[in-house]
């Protein structure tokens, strides 16, 4: 405020001298020129145009007006007698003049890039108003496939770009934040706490020839995030916004609502009880209606009341009754509630030619749709830059605080939402909250579920709760000795402390209920269930210091940059865990209170840093490079990078490395003079790259041998240690990738349209992964240099200026397609097959990962042979692989229109050519929840185009011979369920990622001295989702783990969601 | 802030002046001890104890509990399909893994006593729990890696070696590993509390690798080629003698750190049950045979139905941890293998002669089977002696192991004593006298080592067990014969597994060298 205050006062003084100015700021064509600055040459004031290039200011005769603006050229005009003064600008040729923020932070010039580079705008990256900023790549860069690992309150987000390199180890970009590098660990938790409207820009190096000055963690891909620090010209700028999000279930799983409880049982409890339900289950014959059973195999709902009871009777013989049949919203997701997230957004920018200033705040509070669960974010930022003659500094400090509370495993061990989808549907779970009152049908006494416990208790009793403070810092010094020299020392430092806490309460069951009255097997004649507590502190401090050395000198016709510089950093991390199951007083969560030995968890090895992790992990790099671009009568422009890296992760025999890149870019639409008069031909570029670059996947300490305390031990004052089964291998060198690329950029029609091609291949070879071992070796795996696979891939980006109307109609289209295919050369010795995770493999000649499971077993058509007699399929015991795991095709849209003071943004991606692993749905047949356990009425029915074996390698058309049990049989236990092959299926999807409507208010303020700019967003993201139909589970891209086994949901993953999102923004 | 100032100046300082020592001073590893560290008195007692909680029913042999009658499964379970109908698969039952983890050990301690003689009893040690491991591993897989194993990055291909060539290397190993345990040396360290087994008791240790090595000879009977060799390696060492008292297993098992079967049976400290002991449910046929032969055992292999140890104090059927041995046998409750039993609450659960105490040991080999290996050695002719003395002491050891009633010996006299009791009473003929042996083995080792059960009945065919019940078994219609390689073999050591045979097993009817 004191700010306005001083700006207003300013502005009474000059205002007795002065007239209105105003007018409007256009290009050649007419078109309408947004937010330039317009200032009083030689006078500190100046005013933004608005969105149509409108303009007034208050002037002289005699004074110079000018017009300044990151999209064209400055203007300058005389003020006369006329109070009205329109400006034609010329636009900056984009191509040609756009800057972009490489390796190291190093500014060039677009043209002379010889390698693919991609930047996104702090405008575009906003289109989603994302929370995590790497979100808001999604759909607009080519070849960037961004995932989301997970829904809920705090989603963990994947940036990877050209797909998968690495066999076994990380594949994800290297993350820099304002020169910072993250070190991969880190990355996914660094970019959660970003503000995204403090991203100036974001730089995506999408290939290793671009990033390989970042040496031993150049391979794939960098994405460089470079913030706010505060804007060169003008006066102080206030902006201020608040939004709101609601959130819902978008998608939730296909579940029967027709079948009744039953698992199984053989048993006769219910006889000549007073709660005999005696209807038998017409299908097999043999069975009722298991009012305590979380399979839902029984009979079908008949809408009665009387019958439907539901768990066992209670201690004094009550019952529960529930009509027998489902009414109104499946209870299933009534459980779930409307998420409500708000963001309060404030900065302020101020600067001018010499110095600047940043400063944002930013509060973020999530509601998630599971009840209670909560994210908080709360962020500051200040940033600026301060020049003094030849010396000059700027900074950057951010501070994060992040708190995360969701809902825990319920005390038999299970999450929350598999305990939900095992609920039959006329279980009226909404209605089960009341878990204290021990006579509540909700209580752990007396829940409907033998086997199961009631979700309200989850979420009241068992939470985890990260805390999360971090701090970054970034300060550069620069000293340009003279017009050629140029020297900058630059130290970071990220501090990130994070507290976890999970608790669960303990649980007493009354005696009756122990009894397991019923027989069934209850939880609770188990026991009771002592609490539990869980304390986890990591620390990490990343350091990292630059020098810098810039020569810059032009011989004649040649342009010459050299950089020299070396980049040390310091990672470290201190991880104390403590956890204990045997709490004893309840609503008390520490472990003092505990009976038993408390777990301090495994110490830090070589198997990584992770959940109940003990100990610390310290690396240490020194890196030392040179850069050399040259530059040819602005036409032809050629660079080469080098590096040395020596890293404590390696053996000290053999801890250093060079990587290396050349790369040439031609502008000939700038070289050959017919194109330089053409009408239609504006830019032309070819351009071409190779490098050599390495990564080291490895953990600290992975090349020394180590000891694990033996299972069980200590016992009293006996110790006992036990070799661990990781062979660490001394001999280990960083992992190769040469890099191959080639492209070529085209402008047309003054550059309304723009093209760019782009291919690469990638070899990669030297990879490091554990080669699973016999364990007659004496180890269980062993890391080696062996894998070797190639990525090839083309990138189309298209961006095309399709409507630029007088009236103020635009609309801009952009595409990008990116096709990517990494196929497994060799793997270790003649080994043709590396498992990873989640029933992916690398496997020799197949594309990886790829997806490897068993299938039923078919004649040579591919029909499934069903048994002469059972009609059941069997399992071939063989595995074989069944597709690759990431998309070969994602091709993202971005339709912007604008009218006037209304715009409208889509973006849409479509990820395609990949398969995904059912595991939730391969659950759920189990469970008989799925609608697909109901397809066939639960009849015995005729295996889908299945053959029947006649005579040895012969096979006719099965037409007679129907499953020996449609029901729990089958879906249960049948080799149909046995088989993976069943499970996976095409994970193909089209999405409407985002819809942004704004409309600006701004020319109601026209007269304001105060606000100079209102608009009001209203967005929806993760609008729509087209999937297969096989596909009646979830989202495809979730996955269970943030890992190379990809392609894989378990029932871990909440349902997706979309948001609807109305935003505010006021510009001061 | 000045803290950060300062690590920013330490690191522009050393990264600087002192290079060479800024990275190498990070190799060493703050968190895991390493080789140096591991001597054998630290890496003895896991070894033992791994491998004592495997051979006892806890850990690895459950699936041999239910094939041999001892076990069924409760109804109120699901998961237990694959064992009733006799599914053998590459990932289960499997136990290659676990014998090559404690072996990979094991040879730790061995490296360290070639080259230390201070330790060389160690060794001795250690060989005699190798030849444990790799006779189990022959047992289940026949062909395995021997000689070319636990060589590390030497060789990580190692080829297979036959069956019965590791066997006699196995028998000269116990051999040199008996004269050295015999022998100590003044230089030498003997083990002290480390030594979880027999606490550096180093005569007990020449019993027991006597012990071992008359098992090992005992499971070739069948092979007729082997008979002289047989007969002349148990008497190069019979002056040694066995074990005379149970080999059992105990680190320090406490209420908080239970030994493994109660750990996996009993009350968990938080007092609710362990989480198998519903899931376990008593096996029809040995439960028949004990409650046929008035058998007290019953009562203590297990327990009468709806008890477990939670209720066992107020036991409504007056079985449970009550110290009598007369038998309500109308609360006694088992099904065959292959029909569930229908409730948890309606069969019987495991007993209080296997899950005693949270602080039990655990049984590496009971002094009753060493009775019953020399009883029949006797009856084989391989040695000298009174085979039905050694039947008696052997039923005598299982009823005291289990601690059968106010007086074992006694309760165990008025058993072995009833008249003409087929495989109870002390049978005419020697055949008889062979099976009646092996089945009071058998009745002995009821879910405390199932594996040697099992062994038997593959070399013996005792006792005839009744096929699983499970409407869906094999073709081949009996107890499985051996296992299959486990998943890892044909892709981490593909010319090994190939070159002998891996992909050619068929669990059903691929004999084991020795079975008959």
């Amino acid at each position: 405020m004191t700010i306005l205050t001083v700006s207003l006062l300013s502005f009474g003084v000059v205002s007795a001298q002065t007239r209105v100015i105003s007018g409007k700021i256009t290009d050649a064509s007419g078109l309408p020129i947004p937010y330039s600055s317009v200032k009083i040459q030689g006078s500190k004031l100046g005013v933004s145009a608005d969105a149509d290039g409108n303009y007034s200011i208050k002037a002289n005769t005699g004074q110079t007006i000018m017009i300044t603006g990151t999209s064209h050229n400055d203007e300058k005009q005389v003020v006369g007698t006329s109070s009205v003064m329109d400006f034609v600008v010329k636009r900056k040729d984009a191509s040609l003049s756009e800057v972009t923020v490489t390796a190291l932070g190093v500014r060039k010039s677009n043209k002379a890039l010889g390698y693919s580079v991609a930047t996104i705008s702090n405008e575009q990256l906003n289109i989603s108003k994302p929370i995590n900023v790497g979100q808001g790549l999604i759909g607009q860069v080519s070849g960037a496939q961004i995932s989301i690992i997970n829904n809920g309150v705090d989603p963990q987000i994947r940036i990877q770009f050209r797909g998968e390199r690495h066999i076994n180890y990380d594949n994800q970009a290297l993350v820099v934040i304002d020169g910072m590098q993250i070190p991969s660990a880190d990355a996914s938790s660094s970019i959660a706490a970003i503000n995204s409207e403090d991203v100036e820009s974001e730089t995506i190096l999408k290939g290793a020839s671009a990033a390989s000055l970042y040496g031993s963690q150049a391979t794939n891909g960098v994405l460089i995030i470079t913030t706010k620090k505060g804007s060169k010209n003008g006066k102080p700028v206030l902006n201020v916004s608040q939004t709101t999000t609601l959130e819902r279930m978008s998608y939730f799983p296909k579940l029967q609502t027709t079948y009744s409880g039953y698992g199984g049982e053989q048993g006769t409890f219910f006889s000549g009880t007073p709660y005999a339900f005696n209807s038998t289950n017409p299908y097999t014959g043999f069975t009722n209606y298991i009012p305590f059973e979380n399979q839902q195999f029984g009979p079908a709902f008949n809408g009665s009341t009387a019958n439907g009871f539901i768990g066992s009777p209670d201690v004094n013989g009550a019952v529960y009754k529930t009509p027998f049949a489902v009414t109104g919203t499946d209870p299933r997701r009534a459980f779930f509630v409307d998420g409500i997230t708000t963001q309060s957004d404030a900065s302020i920018t101020t600067g001018d030619s010499k110095n600047s200033n940043f400063l944002s705040l930013q509060y973020v509070n999530v509601k998630g749709t599971t009840p209670k669960d909560v994210a908080k974010r709360a962020n500051v930022r200040i940033a600026g830059k301060r020049t003094y003659g030849l010396f000059s500094y700027d900074y950057t400090f951010a501070y994060t605080n992040k708190n995360l509370n969701v809902v825990g495993d319920d005390f038999t061990g299970q999450p929350v939402y598999w305990s939900l989808l095992n609920t039959p549907a006329n279980i009226p779970i909404t209605s089960l909250k009341n878990w204290q009152d021990p006579n509540s049908p909700g209580n752990a006494d007396n829940y409907y579920n033998a086997y199961y416990a009631n979700p309200y208790w989850a979420i009241d009793n068992s939470r985890n709760i990260n805390k999360t403070d971090a701090l970054q810092g970034v300060l550069a010094l620069n000293f340009k000795a003279n017009d050629w020299l140029n020297l900058t020392y630059r130290v970071s430092a990220q501090v990130t402390n994070n507290i976890y806490q999970g608790y669960r309460n303990l649980v007493k069951f009354s005696a009756f209920s122990r009894s397991d009255p019923w027989g069934e097997g209850n939880y609770q004649s188990a026991g009771n269930v002592p609490g539990a507590n869980t304390n986890q502190t990591t620390l990490t401090r990343n350091l990292q210091q630059d020098v810098l050395l810039t020569l810059h000198k032009k011989f004649k016709a040649v342009d010459a940059t050299l950089i020299a510089g070396n980049t040390i950093t310091d990672n470290y991390i201190n991880q104390q865990y403590q956890s204990s199951g045997n709490l004893y007083v309840p609503n008390l969560y520490n472990i003092k209170y505990a009976t038993g030995i408390p777990d301090i968890g495994s110490p830090i090895t070589s198997g990584g840093v992770g959940f109940s992790n003990q100990g610390v992990a310290e690396s240490r790099l020194i890196g030392t490079f040179a850069d050399l671009q040259l530059n040819y009568n602005d036409y032809l422009f050629l660079h080469g990078a080098f590096r040395h890296d020596n890293s404590s992760l390696l053996s000290s025999a053999n801890n250093g490395y060079n990587v290396y890149s050349v790369d040439a870019a031609w502008v000939f639409s700038q070289n050959i003079g017919l194109l330089k008069e053409s009408n239609w031909f504006s830019f032309g570029k070819l351009r071409a790259a190779y490098s050599q670059t390495g990564q080291i996947t490895l953990n600290p300490y992975a090349t020394v041998n180590t000891f694990n305390v033996s299972g069980g031990y200590p016992y009293g004052s006996l110790a006992s240690l036990s070799i661990n089964g990781t062979y660490n291998n001394p001999s280990l060198t960083p992992e190769q990738t040469n890099e191959k690329e080639a492209g070529i950029e085209l402008g047309f029609l003054k550059n309304r349209l723009n093209v760019g091609v782009t291919y690469y291949n990638d070899n990669n070879s030297k990879q490091l992964f554990p080669v699973s071992l016999s364990s007659s070796t004496g180890y269980n795996n062993a890391n080696v240099n062996a894998a070797r696979t190639i990525s090839t891939g083309w990138e189309f980006d298209v961006k095309a200026n399709i409507v630029r109307s007088q009236t103020g109609f635009k609309w801009d289209l952009a595409g990008n397609l990116a096709i990517q295919t990494t196929t497994v050369k060799a793997l270790y010795g003649g080994a043709q097959l590396f498992p990873i995770s989640n029933s992916n493999s690398a496997i020799v000649g197949y594309s990886f990962p790829q997806m490897y499971v068993q299938d039923l077993n078919r004649d040579p058509d591919g029909h499934v042979i069903v048994d002469g007699t059972t009609g059941l399929p069997s399992v071939n015991p063989n595995f074989i692989p069944v597709g690759r795991t990431t998309p070969k095709y994602i091709l993202g849209l971005t339709s912007s229109f604008t009218y006037r003071k209304l715009s409208m943004q889509i973006i849409g991606d479509y990820r395609g050519g990949y398969v995904f692993y059912n595991n939730a749905e391969l659950n759920l047949d189990f469970t008989g929840a799925s609608a697909h356990t109901a397809t066939n009425g639960r009849q015995n029915f005729i295996y889908p185009n299945s053959v029947v074996k006649t005579s040895s390698g012969k096979y006719t058309t099965n037409t007679s011979v129907y499953t020996q049990d449609g029901n729990i049989g089958f879906w249960a236990y049948s080799p149909y369920r046995k088989a993976g092959s069943s499970y996976v299926g095409n994970a193909a999807a089209w999405k409407v990622r985002t819809i942004n409507l704004t409309y600006d208010f701004t020319s109601l303020f026209i007269h304001s001295n105060y606000i100079k700019g209102f608009k009001l967003t209203l967005l929806c993201n993760n609008v729509f989702m087209f999937r297969p139909k096989e596909n009646d589970f979830t989202d495809p891209e979730f996955n269970a783990s943030n890992s190379n086994g990809y392609g894989f949901n378990t029932y871990n993953q909440l349902p997706p969601t979309r948001q609807f999102t109305a935003l505010l923004s006021f510009k001061f | 802030m000045k803290k950060l100032l300062l690590y920013i100046g330490i690191v522009s300082i050393l990264g600087t002046s002192c290079k060479k020592d800024f990275l190498t001073s990070l190799s060493n590893n703050p968190n895991s001890p390493t080789s140096s560290a591991a001597t054998p008195p630290l890496v003895l007692p896991g070894a033992i104890s791994s491998l004592a909680s495997i051979v006892n029913s806890a850990g690895g042999y459950q699936v041999q509990a239910a094939w041999m009658g001892y076990w069924n499964y409760s109804g109120g379970y699901s998961f237990n399909q694959t064992v009733q109908e006799y599914v053998m698969t590459n990932s289960s039952p499997q136990l290659w893994d676990n014998y090559y983890g404690i072996l990979t050990n094991l040879n730790v301690i061995k490296q360290q006593a070639n080259s230390n003689a201070a330790y060389s009893q160690y060794g001795a040690i250690a060989d005699v729990l190798s030849a444990i491991c790799f006779q189990n591993l022959v047992d289940l897989y026949e062909d395995v890696p021997y000689s070319q194993a636990l060589k590390g990055s030497n060789n990580f291909f190692p080829g297979y070696d036959k069956g019965s060539d590791i066997y006699d290397s196995l028998t000269a190993k116990l051999d040199l590993a008996i004269a050295k345990l015999s022998n100590p040396v003044a230089a030498e360290i003997i083990p002290g509390s480390d030594d979880v087994l027999f606490s550096g008791n180093l005569a007990n240790w020449a019993y027991f690798a006597n012990t071992v090595k008359l098992r090992l000879l005992l499971r070739q009977s069948a092979v007729s080629a082997k008979q002289a060799f047989i007969k002349s390696e148990i008497s190069k060492t019979a002056s040694v003698g066995y074990i005379s008292q149970d080999a059992t297993v105990n680190p320090g098992y406490s209420t908080a750190q239970q030994g493994p079967m109660y750990g996996a049976f009993g009350v968990s400290t938080g007092g609710g049950l362990n989480g198998n002991f519903n899931f376990i449910r008593a096996g029809a046929f040995a439960l028949n045979f004990y409650l046929a032969n008035n058998d007290p055992r019953v009562s203590y292999f297990y327990c009468s139905k709806g008890q477990d140890p939670t209720n066992g104090n107020s036991a409504v059927y007056g079985n449970y941890y009550l110290d009598t041995v007369s038998i309500n046998t109308t609360n006694y409750y088992a099904d065959y293998l292959g029909i569930q039993v229908t409730q948890p609450t309606k069969g019987s659960g495991i007993g209080k002669g296997l899950i005693k105490a949270a602080n039990q040991s655990t049984v590496l080999m009971l002094y009753s089977e060493c009775n019953f290996l020399q009883a029949e050695a006797i009856l084989r002719g391989y040695t000298s002696g009174n085979a039905e003395t050694l039947y008696q002491q052997g039923i005598t050891a299982s009823f005291e192991y289990l601690g059968v009633g106010a007086n074992p010996d006694a309760a165990a006299q008025t058993y072995y004593s009833q008249t003409s009791v087929p495989n109870v009473s002390w049978p005419a003929s020697v055949p008889d006298q062979i099976q009646a042996v092996i089945i009071q083995k058998w009745a002995a080792l009821n879910g405390i080592n199932n594996v040697e059960a099992w062994n038997d009945w593959r070399r013996t065919g005792f006792p005839v067990v009744p096929l699983s019940k499970s409407p869906t078994l094999p073709s081949a219609s009996h107890i499985p014969f051996r296992y299959f390689y486990p998943t890892g073999e044909p892709t981490t050591n593909t010319v090994a597994w190939t070159a002998a045979g891996g992909d050619k097993i068929d669990v059903y009817n691929t004999k084991v060298f020795w079975m008959p």
